[in-house]
């Protein structure tokens, strides 16, 4: 198939397209359009992860990209400004590919999971759609204005979602959510207009990612790392490095800017927890890895140190705030945060066993963090009530229900055997052999570890073990075990979550030749 | 020169000015339309055909260069803005269904004739009266009702307007009577020669400011945005704006002024605290038009940085386009809601069957804010990189502390504009209050919906202006 990447990136606006045509009245349409778009997308990604080239040793970065499309999209002089040049310029290595098969498989479930969203159908599905391209826009982009685009506009379409389709206190959640993540990519966008004014490709600029990882530095530009520009005082570089840092991690989120991350998750309806936990933090990790240390290594290893304190910090924050929630959803919301940790962690460790950690924790917590979200829905969806101290043994009411719990605890505490724990092990390793931060800090996220293990085990006793007791007599004819539907999401998860954690290689041949290269390519620009 | 040559010579120019000659010529005949008819579809009439044969004679006009005795200019980007500010003029007006008396008509022909001579003047004279035209018909239209709240504002207004017009003929005439430069063609660094000159440009500037509307010559903007007719509004804050921006762009495009230069620290100044004045001002505002007011405040902060700075027509133009699109779209919807006395943001909430206006007013709203995927966003985006190229080649301290405060400006616009949407997606309506039925034609959706969906057309193919 030719431009396989344009497909599974524009066909769920097509479909919304379509969607805009067919009258409100008939709800249960929207659903299968929206199923159909994310089936289509599901089955795209699986053919690009056959079709991909594992072997491919990359020389440069641009000859690192596989399927590649470009295309003059906007093409404009702007007198002595010179030109405006916007690409439309998709591709993906080994570090995007996973990421793109994780979203679209995720977006399937979260798909499933609205299935009985009733209430405005029709704009609910089209905003789903929406946001499922502007994630894979954001993952497949190789031009900085396409990638921005696509960042921005996953916004708007969750504001709505969350905003429209969710809970008590969503008006304030989804204003928040907006505000910190706009806030967030006007960082972003500043950086942005700085590279494209001094990087060129063919003797003009360019927002081509390529050029920008390549090192087409036009001279004497304020971020050629050569010209050692300054502003007010401050090298300009490190001055981008620290917006984009600032840009990705409030996306990511990285304590203290992940306050909008708990009143989303609590506020935002199951499905869009789903999609937000399993995708639009990985959108911030993914900007991490190709913009901030794939076009600012040179700087990454001055502040190595720092960006490790921060994601050692959430994995400590994070988990000491899940222990002390009662809520299940902000439990594992503030899960989630500390999971981004280590992300954060394994990537300032600047070794290559630290970003396959980081990438694979990525894909990893892409999967368990839905379904745990999954799992607080079920018993949101029986009760309308998640707070832990209402519900007391319910194991011997619902086993399935107990059996999904334990499989989706444990990955996420990081057993062996299940992916989490490889994620964690691989970011260790490399966060003890990287020589660019203390080993103290490789060792308070140890301690996360073991923090983590408390508020899922604690949980698990409290909730599930124990005399069976749920508040309101009112709820147990409510308390029944996962339906057919819950199932359908939840095994998928399970399965993947087992084979990843017996089989890390399914995703690490992907990426290795990529990260390797990536590694290289950073250590050759080390000051 | 002989008078008969001279008299030739006008003759021969006003062919020169045929833009500008055939709306005095309708706006004439307008008058006596008047006198003869009552009927509103002849008045109407005149008042386009009026329009379009202005607009011909711009679309016609190739000539380049000084005309009139030097007393006017013109140049590629001055006959672009002809065509906007007369294509402008004329949506405000057409898409509106109100109907007006023949003195209404001919007062917004008069405020466009001086708003053209605005962006062509080069003698002192005709830019003081042009501006004086545009400003006495301002005016009249903010009272045009002869409602107490319109009244008051016209008041403000006018004093606010004798105060900036004294102030702009002090600084002509200071600028005049150190330097003996009459046109501002021949301003080079003259002005900047002696203190009283300084101080004489100083005051020319801030007199035109006044109709752009930059701080501290805001204050009028909220009141009369408020309360003038609708149709005024939306050219107030189009057509004036975009005229006066265009001479500041002609005044600065004359100076040899350096960037580190203090009146040019002043001029930054102020723009910035346009910006903070208009994002800020407009957080705590409840009605709609006001708020609306205070985001033109902002965005005139944005606009000016375009004409201070080192030439860039395609980018001006672009973002004047996309702002005229913005805000006759803007209050082409908000007119629609007001006619069913829906004047704030919380009543948003009284009404839940509009939902498609609603989704064409988001999106207008985010265009004004300058979030992807709309044409507010590439304008704002085309301002950043401006700035930032300036910065780069000048280095001063004024235009990297522009390009910040104007992006994160966006934090703040996101907040009040998007209130409209908020409360009427978002909000919970409350149980007790009875829900309204609006009833807003289906012509006037696609109209609406027409101007969403440029905005976002001209985000994929922005070609299709510059």
């Amino acid at each position: 198939m030719q431009n396989p990447l344009s497909y599974i990136f524009l066909f769920p606006l097509l479909i919304a397209l379509i969607m805009l045509c067919v009258p409100s009245r008939h709800w249960k349409v929207f659903r299968r359009f929206s199923l159909a778009a994310s089936s289509v997308q599901l089955t795209l990604a699986v053919l690009l992860l056959a079709n991909f080239n594992q072997e491919l040793r990359p020389q440069s970065w641009s000859g690192a990209f596989q399927f590649v499309e470009k295309t003059d999209w906007i093409n404009l002089s702007l007198g002595a400004l010179g030109n405006f040049n916007v690409q439309y310029f998709l591709g993906v290595d080994g570090i995007s590919l996973p990421l793109v098969a994780l979203s679209s498989f995720v977006l399937l479930i979260g798909v499933v999971a609205s299935w009985n969203i009733q209430e405005k159908a029709k704009g609910y599905h089209i905003l789903y759609l929406i946001l499922s391209a502007s994630i894979i826009g954001c993952f497949i982009a190789l031009d900085f204005f396409l990638f921005y685009l696509c960042f921005e506009f996953m916004l708007l379409p969750m504001f709505f979602l969350i905003g429209i389709w969710g809970g008590d206190r969503r008006s304030y959640a989804s204003m928040k959510f907006f505000l910190y993540t706009l806030f967030g990519s006007l960082f972003i966008l500043i950086v942005m207009i700085g590279l494209y004014l001094s990087v060129e490709q063919a003797g003009v600029n360019t927002f081509s990612i390529v050029a920008m990882l390549d090192g087409n530095y036009l001279e004497d530009a304020v971020l050629n790392p050569h010209a050692n520009y300054e502003i007010i005082g401050h090298s300009a570089r490190a001055l981008a490095f620290l917006f984009l840092l600032i840009g990705f991690g409030i996306k990511l989120p990285v304590v203290p800017v992940h306050t909008w991350l708990p009143d989303a998750h609590v506020e935002a309806p199951t499905p869009i927890s789903v999609v937000l936990a399993g995708l639009l933090l990985k959108v911030g990790a993914y900007g991490l890895i190709r913009i901030l240390y794939g076009i600012f290594p040179d700087m990454a290893f001055g502040y190595a140190g720092w960006v490790a304190f921060f994601g050692v910090l959430s994995i400590l924050y994070g988990g000491l705030n899940a222990l002390a929630q009662r809520d299940l959803k902000k439990m594992v919301a503030y899960s989630s945060v500390s999971h981004m940790g280590f992300v954060l962690v394994g990537m300032a460790s600047l070794t290559s066993a630290g970003f396959s950690g980081s990438l694979f924790h990525m894909i990893s917590h892409g999967l368990i963090s839905p379904a745990l979200f999954l799992l607080v829905g079920v018993i949101y969806d029986r009760t309308h009530n998640r707070l832990m101290d209402d519900y007391s043994g319910l194991a011997s009411k619902m086993p399935t229900y107990t059996f999904f719990v334990g499989i989706f605890f444990f990955a996420g505490l990081g057993l062996p055997g299940l992916s989490g724990f490889v994620g964690e092990l691989m970011v260790l390793i490399g966060a003890f052999s990287s020589s660019y931060f203390g080993q103290w800090i490789s060792f308070l996220a140890v301690v996360g570890i073991i923090v983590s293990a408390a508020y899922f085990l604690w949980t698990i006793q409290r909730v599930f073990f124990g005399r069976y007791f749920v508040r309101e007599a009112s709820w147990n004819q409510a308390m029944l075990d996962l339906t057919i539907r819950e199932k359908l999401m939840l095994v998928p998860l399970a399965i993947l979550v087992l084979v990843l954690g017996v089989f890390p290689r399914v995703i690490l041949d992907y990426s290795h030749n990529t990260i390797q290269f990536f590694i290289e390519h950073i250590n050759l620009l080390k000051p | 020169m002989n008078l008969e040559d001279q008299l030739v010579q006008i003759l021969s120019d006003l062919s020169l000015a045929a833009t500008e000659t055939s709306l005095i010529v309708g706006s004439l005949a307008l008058l006596v339309t008047g006198l003869i008819t009552k009927h509103s579809v002849w008045i109407k009439g005149v008042f386009i055909a009026s329009l379009i044969l202005s607009f011909y004679f711009a679309w016609d006009s190739s000539f380049h260069g000084y005309f009139l005795s030097r007393s006017l200019t013109s140049n590629h980007l001055s006959v672009s803005f002809s065509k906007l500010l007369i294509i402008s003029t004329g949506a405000a007006i057409l898409f509106n269904r109100e109907r007006h008396v023949m003195e209404f008509y001919f007062l917004i022909l008069a405020l466009l004739i001086g708003c053209l001579f605005m962006i062509k003047a080069n003698s002192f004279l005709l830019v003081y009266l042009s501006i004086e035209l545009v400003s006495y018909v301002s005016y009249t239209l903010t009272a045009f009702r002869f409602k107490g709240e319109s009244n008051e504002s016209a008041i403000k207004y006018l004093l606010f307007g004798a105060m900036s017009s004294s102030i702009l003929l002090i600084g002509l005439g200071l600028v005049y009577g150190t330097t003996e430069v009459f046109y501002l063609s021949d301003l080079g660094s003259f002005a900047l020669n002696s203190p009283a000159s300084q101080i004489g440009f100083v005051c020319l500037l801030l007199g035109v400011f006044f109709k752009v509307a930059i701080f501290p010559f805001h204050i009028w903007v909220p009141g009369v945005y408020q309360s003038a007719p609708i149709d005024a509004v939306t050219i107030f804050s189009v057509v004036p704006k975009l005229a006066g921006l265009l001479l500041l762009g002609n005044i600065f495009g004359s100076m040899d002024i350096v960037d580190s230069h203090w009146i040019m620290n002043l001029v930054f100044l102020l723009g910035l605290a346009s910006i903070l004045v208009g994002t800020f001002g407009a957080l705590g505002q409840k009605n709609v038009r006001r708020m609306v007011a205070f985001g033109s405040i902002a965005h005139s902060g944005f606009l000016l940085a375009f004409v201070i700075g080192p030439i860039a027509e395609d980018l001006l133009m672009y973002y004047a386009v996309i702002y005229a699109l913005m805000n006759v779209g803007c209050f082409y919807i908000i007119s629609h809601f007001e006619s069913h006395s829906i004047f704030t943001t919380s009543q948003y909430t009284q009404f839940s069957n509009q939902s498609v206006l609603l989704v064409t007013f988001s999106l207008i709203l985010i265009s004004l804010i300058g979030i992807p995927p709309m044409a507010g966003f590439t304008a704002k985006f085309f301002l950043f990189t401006y700035l930032w190229e300036w910065f780069q080649d000048s280095g001063s301290q004024w235009i990297l502390t522009y390009l910040i405060i104007s992006v994160f400006a966006t934090v703040v616009a996101l907040f009040y504009y998007l209130r409209i949407p908020y409360f009427y997606f978002v909000k919970d309506r409350s149980e007790k209050s009875e829900l309204k039925l609006l009833e807003i034609s289906v012509l006037a959706k696609i109209l609406a919906t027409l101007f969403g969906l440029s905005l976002l057309l001209l985000f994929f193919v922005p070609k299709l202006v510059v």
